[in-house]
């Protein structure tokens, strides 16, 4: 995550518009926090979203080891047992997580860049 | 190919993909992947640590004292030590030490598969989807969006009726969860490399896709799949144990995630049993992720280091800070040296003894064609050079006051008030995720410390000046809605707005149809006289320069051949480059010599 945004970073600042707002006087802390990290988040928050649909998923271990009740025990039990309602509840249940996060990272990208904005 | 040693009479044959295979198999026998990878010491040493891993798990039969399931009820949790068990056995009397030989091959096999399978089919649909049309192309983007959103782990315990357990089906559906990663990678290299030139002279020269992307494509997407094929194999490995400990898949397979679920069960009986295969497994998963990134910095270049952007130019000359100045010059730049470190460190000098001079209120061209070192000139005067860039010599004056050795905080109080400058490529110069006039205003107000109305009035009138029709509607777009001949009017109107006393205008028109261009130039004229700044123009084109420069200045390689007052240049060039390059410009009533020829006339 932090490789990620610091490669962004990166290739941001080595753009030529950077070089363009420096050529006008404004400070370096206006380039880099509000210019660039702006067009340099929005794909660091692509790859959040993937992550967290990833991290829900991999709740399952940590809830296994502490022994925590959660999504990840129920829906592994219920497929060791074959109890199919129980699965059939959880995968729509992560379908929706997954859209409703998506939907969430979109409004987001769309308020990070203009670009992806549909009008 | 052995008639081809002349090159006019085959100028028709297909040589050119050939000889661009050659070339670049060439290009590798120089410097062997293999060998670039192995010098990097992160690499070697992860490489060297796998081989020896999974080179034991190979030998296990020959060398495992017991199988992974021999049970031994005497044993049962024997200690650390114990004859014939070194590593001690768990709580079915099972021999550790077996039992992670045997959990090395199955993370092997783990890995293989679920790697395998996400090479052939991502490879395969990267290739595809990048390769041919649309419609191919939003099918398959459409099924790896999809893959992508499901979340791993829970997919795998959940489709358990499916695999039956079996773990090397639990990895072979893994391995399609890992593909879209490939696929973004293969597909993205594919667009970018569909439309290289050489590309299209191998379909024009009728080979088929088949060959196409397995020979010219292929060889490209190389480098990027084997660094992420090392962390997909980490990742598999991962999972597998990650299953395995939660007990999903049969109990009979010896694995890390299998010893560490049952050395967790007995951590207060015999907390080492727990130790062991985490060890072993936090090591493998570890180096494939170590040995993925010394391959990303070996094989993809090591990316750009990160610089700051305040860290201001280096200059390495002495500068003499009180040399006499003429009064009547607003910038004067003598003996100015600009070099760049070359692959192998040493200082490659691409400006070299550049001497200027530019009285306030005068229009100055520098011209000279692409790579001849008059931008470097220009982005010194600003103190916006790259920074790799060194300042070898000279000195730049600005006003009578010494410009190279300012930080660049003093710069920047400088820049865009006193100092302005237009960019050469409209559309990448505007921040693409911010309106254009809050970019405007920023720079206004940053230059003068004007208050925000002001600055906002000010701007929108000198939209309305700089010739664009609607000026509210262009301050409330963002870049990505106006064209490039009103994002050059914006940029302009962003460099001028601050009234500076010099501005540099690095090839404006550039970028810009030929009707544009000369209301630009037009443009730039009447606002010099308005505003009584000097200007700095820099060009490839003395055709731009014609009408409007009082002085010029030729560039070539680096240093300036000739300068003189316009009228001087054109009428009796001295420079035998001057007259190539008065010789270049378009006119419709001569024929136009061959430029080719026309380069050999100049060089020799």
């Amino acid at each position: 995550m932090s490789a990620q945004v610091r490669g962004r970073m990166i290739d941001e600042l080595n753009r030529d518009y950077v070089r363009t707002l420096r050529t006008r006087g404004i400070s370096s802390r206006s380039i880099v926090l509000k210019h660039a990290l702006r067009n340099a988040g929005s794909p660091a928050l692509t790859v959040m979203s993937l992550e967290f649909i990833q991290m829900f998923g991999a709740a399952l271990i940590i809830e296994n080891v502490f022994a925590l009740p959660g999504f990840g025990s129920y829906a592994f039990n219920a497929s060791l047992q074959g109890d199919i309602p129980v699965i059939l509840g959880i995968s729509v249940f992560g379908v929706v997580l997954v859209t409703v996060v998506n939907l969430v990272t979109d409004i987001a990208n769309g308020w990070l860049n203009p670009k992806a904005r549909v009008h | 190919m052995s008639t081809s040693d002349d090159p006019t009479t085959h100028a028709v044959e297909t040589p050119s993909t050939e000889a661009i295979v050659t070339a670049k198999a060439n290009a590798s026998a120089r410097t062997p992947m293999w060998k670039k990878v192995l010098r990097d010491p992160q690499a070697a040493i992860t490489i060297g640590v796998l081989a020896a891993i999974f080179l034991v798990g190979a030998l296990t039969p020959l060398i495992a004292p017991h199988g992974p399931n021999d049970a031994d009820l005497s044993m049962v949790n024997a200690p650390f030590g114990t004859p014939g068990y070194i590593l001690g056995a768990d709580e079915s009397g099972r021999d550790i030490f077996s039992r992670l030989l045997h959990s090395i091959n199955t993370a092997a096999i783990s890995a293989l598969i679920g790697t395998s399978v996400a090479l052939a089919v991502g490879v395969t649909a990267g290739l595809v989807g990048g390769y041919f049309n649309r419609a191919t192309q939003s099918i398959t983007e459409w099924i790896f969006a999809l893959l992508m959103t499901l979340p791993g782990v829970l997919l795998l315990i959940i489709l358990m009726p499916v695999t039956g357990g079996d773990y090397r089906a639990t990895m072979f559906i893994f391995g399609f969860l890992l593909a879209p990663g490939i696929y973004r990678i293969v597909r993205n290299l594919v667009l970018g490399v569909k439309n290289e030139l050489y590309v299209d002279a191998a379909r024009v020269s009728g080979l088929g896709n088949i060959r196409i992307l397995g020979r010219h494509v292929l060889s490209i997407v190389r480098g990027p799949i084997i660094i992420a094929t090392a962390f997909m194999a980490g990742s598999a490995i991962a999972v597998q144990s990650g299953l395995a400990f939660l007990g999903v898949g049969s109990l009979e397979i010896p694995s890390f995630g299998a010893m560490i679920s049952s050395g967790f069960r007995n951590f207060y009986v015999s907390p080492t049993q727990f130790l062991w295969p985490s060890l072993l497994l936090g090591v493998i998963t570890a180096s494939l992720v170590l040995l993925g990134n010394a391959l990303r910095d070996t094989l993809e270049g090591s990316k750009p280091k990160a610089t700051k952007v305040d860290a201001g130019q280096r200059v390495v000359a002495d500068v003499e800070r009180d040399g006499s100045t003429d009064a009547n010059a607003l910038l004067v730049i003598r003996d100015l040296g600009i070099a760049y470190p070359g692959v192998d460190g040493e200082l490659n000098e691409v400006v070299r003894g550049v001497n200027l001079s530019l009285a306030a209120g005068g229009f100055l061209g520098l011209v000279g064609e692409s790579g001849s070192g008059k931008s470097q000139t220009a982005f010194s005067t600003l103190g916006v050079l790259p920074h790799e860039a060194v300042i070898t010599s000279g000195s730049i004056r600005f006003d009578g006051r010494e410009l190279l050795g300012l930080d660049d905080k003093a710069m920047a109080a400088l820049r865009g008030s006193a100092i302005a400058y237009i960019p050469q490529e409209p559309m990448s110069n505007l921040d693409p995720s911010f309106r254009v006039g809050s970019q405007l205003v920023e720079g206004l107000r940053a230059a003068t410390g004007m208050p925000r109305k002001e600055a906002k009035e000010r701007v929108i009138a000198l939209l309305d000046r700089c010739g664009i029709v609607d000026p509210q509607r262009t301050f409330d777009a963002y870049p990505h809605e106006i064209s490039g001949g009103m994002a050059q009017r914006v940029l302009i109107t962003g460099a001028v707005a601050s009234r500076p006393k010099l501005l540099i205008a690095d090839e404006p028109t550039t970028a810009l149809d030929v009707t544009v261009q000369a209301e630009i130039l037009d443009l730039l004229r009447d606002l010099q006289d308005e505003l009584g700044m000097a200007v700095l123009l820099v060009t490839h084109n003395f055709g731009v320069v014609a009408d409007i420069c009082d002085r010029i200045a030729v560039m070539n390689k680096g240093e300036i051949v000739e300068i003189g007052a316009a009228e001087e240049i054109f009428g009796a060039p001295q420079h035998e480059y001057t007259r190539m390059l008065l010789g270049s410009i378009l006119d419709e009533n001569a024929v136009r010599t061959d430029p080719a020829a026309a380069a050999k006339g100049g060089a020799s």
